[in-house]
């Protein structure tokens, strides 16, 4: 479904994405993981229209989409779900929704069947009319998915779910990530989670320094000497380039 | 104290279109962070191109009324190519400048399309006056509040009941969220842009058919009253802007009548001063402000 190919992209002469090129097939999930600074949401950004890559081919279901404008990209059915979830804390639950299916339904508002949404995102569906502000760290992240859920997109691309919550509540995210998969959503999932997430993947990439240096089945992954090593803390001779340099 | 009651009462009225130019610099802050300063001079071209038709071929009132109103749409709509959307977004300073500049050139042009002195502006009706008890109504301030609180009631519908409207909160809130969203900012902008002309110049209209009459300060004096009575309100906040066109018209009204006509512009100019000293925010304007700071540490 997505097809990236030698991506380059830079910040005013910082390269931060060296040659990037990965696929995600559809069904899949696949994910990308890697320190701070490696280049992962520019990755994420690129793909989706936010930030324009330097160089590269960005192929969605073999069109060109690299380089269109977010809107656009939004429109093919792509739909990225941002770090730090950026939900609109000024607008209710029910319009920070409305925000996510922009692209679909008339110019007024109509009322909206939630029963969809009581089965994937209970804790949200009873608070609709709540501003989006008042909600915790957990529900705003479960509403930063339903929103991007909203416009019914066909490639999903989360960045950091799992970011600034806790093992339970991460548990929960991975398992709405599995639910939504299962139903035929794809998804391109960045993560620092690791262990969390190979579980949860079909393949991975693994991203330093704005490269990829290791890619293949998620289980493969999972049982890589040199990845459980330089991530997971496990083994003490971890080689120092491997250390995140942020 | 009658005296007061009826000067509140006028002021009120008039206020309410003071209200609705508020709104025109206030929709405009809160989703761009700028202020258009050519908004009084657009209304000012739409108004002088609607009195060039009356002056020279006679036109019905209603065309000057819809004149009015087109011309200041388009009016705005090329401040919208020229200053907003030609200008990158954290240039904020170079749109602003660029603004003024447009304010001259708008100014220019309607002195040019109708050479400077005062001219006579139809109103829809005659003007007239009812009494309510010791209370003297003027028709055509009446009609103005009528028209004011209509407009509101549709702003308010618009940015909460429909697409665009909450499109339009979500980029005032966060530009990039929206981005992510798949809100085409640009297209929503240009829109806000024809929407508060819009507004304006149905505002201008009324205030110059009350008024009798229109002179080539119109640009300016709209713009003055309409940013002071935003920065009363708060920047960015709807009801601000209406909470601060009411007290603007209250506190002119009352000066006018207790000091007499020099005090009421100065009166204006005092009262906004007070407010920055004591207030610097606006009377609603707190939360906004931290919301901004909120933005910039997000981003
Ligand atoms: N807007 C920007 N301006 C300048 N440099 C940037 C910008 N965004 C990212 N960078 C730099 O590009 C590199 C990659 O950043 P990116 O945000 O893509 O990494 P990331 O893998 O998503 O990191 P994190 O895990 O912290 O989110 C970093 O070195 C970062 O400092
Ligand atoms: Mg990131």
């Amino acid at each position: 479904m997505l097809d990236v190919r030698g991506l380059h992209i830079s910040y005013g002469g910082v390269r931060a994405v060296q040659g990037v090129s990965l696929e995600v097939s559809t069904g899949e999930i696949v994910s990308i993981i890697g320190p701070n600074g490696a280049g992962k949401t520019s990755i994420l950004n690129a793909i989706a229209g936010i930030r324009p890559p330097d160089r590269g081919e960005i192929l969605l279901d073999g069109r060109a989409i690299g380089g269109l404008p977010a809107h656009a990209v939004v429109a093919r059915g792509v739909m990225q779900v941002p770090e730090g979830r950026l939900i609109f804390g000024t607008l209710s639950v029910e319009e920070n929704l409305r925000v996510g299916a922009h692209q679909r339904g008339g110019f007024i508002l109509r009322s909206r069947d939630r029963s969809g949404l009581r089965r994937l995102f209970p804790a949200l569906a009873d608070k609709l009319d709540r501003p989006a502000a008042s909600l915790s760290g957990g529900e705003a992240q479960m509403l930063a998915l339903a929103r991007g859920l909203e416009s019914e997109p066909r490639l999903l691309l989360l960045d950091e779910p799992s970011l600034g919550l806790s093992p339970k509540l991460t548990e929960e995210v991975f398992e709405l990530i599995r639910r939504l998969r299962d139903r035929g959503l794809t998804v391109l999932l960045v993560e620092q989670n690791v262990r969390q997430t190979l579980a949860l993947a079909d393949r991975g990439y693994v991203l330093e320094s704005g490269r990829i240096t290791l890619h293949g089945a998620a289980a493969e992954l999972l049982s890589d000497e040199r990845l459980v090593s330089s991530y997971l803390g496990v083994s003490v001779g971890a080689p120092s380039h491997r250390v995140p340099n942020r | 104290m009658i005296d007061f009651i009826q000067n509140t009462v006028d002021g009120v009225m008039f206020g309410s279109s003071y209200a609705l130019l508020a709104i025109g610099f206030t929709i405009v802050f809160g989703v761009m962070r700028r202020i258009n300063l050519a908004f009084g001079a657009s209304i000012m071209l739409g108004a002088y191109v609607g009195t060039w038709l009356h002056v020279h071929y006679q036109v019905p009132v209603l065309v000057v009324a819809l004149t009015t109103i087109a011309g200041t749409v388009l009016a705005g709509i090329y401040i919208e190519r020229l200053c907003f959307h030609a200008v990158r977004r954290d240039a904020a300073l170079a749109s602003m400048v660029s603004s003024f500049v447009i304010w001259m050139q708008l100014e220019e042009a309607s002195i040019h399309l109708l050479p400077e002195r005062t001219y006579a502006f139809p109103g829809l009706f005659a003007a007239g006056a009812y009494e309510l008890g010791p209370f003297l109504f003027r028709a055509e301030q009446t009609t103005m509040l009528v028209v004011a609180a209509v407009m509101v009631g549709v702003l308010h519908l618009l940015l909460h009941r429909t697409r665009f409207g909450v499109a339009l909160r979500a980029i005032s809130e966060n530009p990039l969220a929206a981005a992510y969203m798949g809100i085409n900012a640009a297209w929503v902008v240009l829109c806000a842009f024809a929407l508060v002309s819009m507004v304006g110049g149905i505002a201008g209209y009324a205030i110059l058919a009350t008024d009798e009459q229109i002179t080539p300060f119109f640009g300016l004096w709209a713009t003055f009253k309409g940013l002071i009575a935003m920065m009363l309100g708060g920047m960015g906040s709807l009801p601000g802007a209406i909470v601060g066109g009411l007290l603007l018209g209250v506190v002119e009204a009352n000066a006018l009548w207790y000091l007499g006509t020099e005090y009421r512009d100065l009166s204006a100019f005092l009262l906004l001063f007070a407010m920055l000293v004591l207030r610097p925010g606006g009377l609603m304007g707190q939360r906004i402000l931290g919301r901004e700071e909120l933005a910039f540490r997000r981003v």
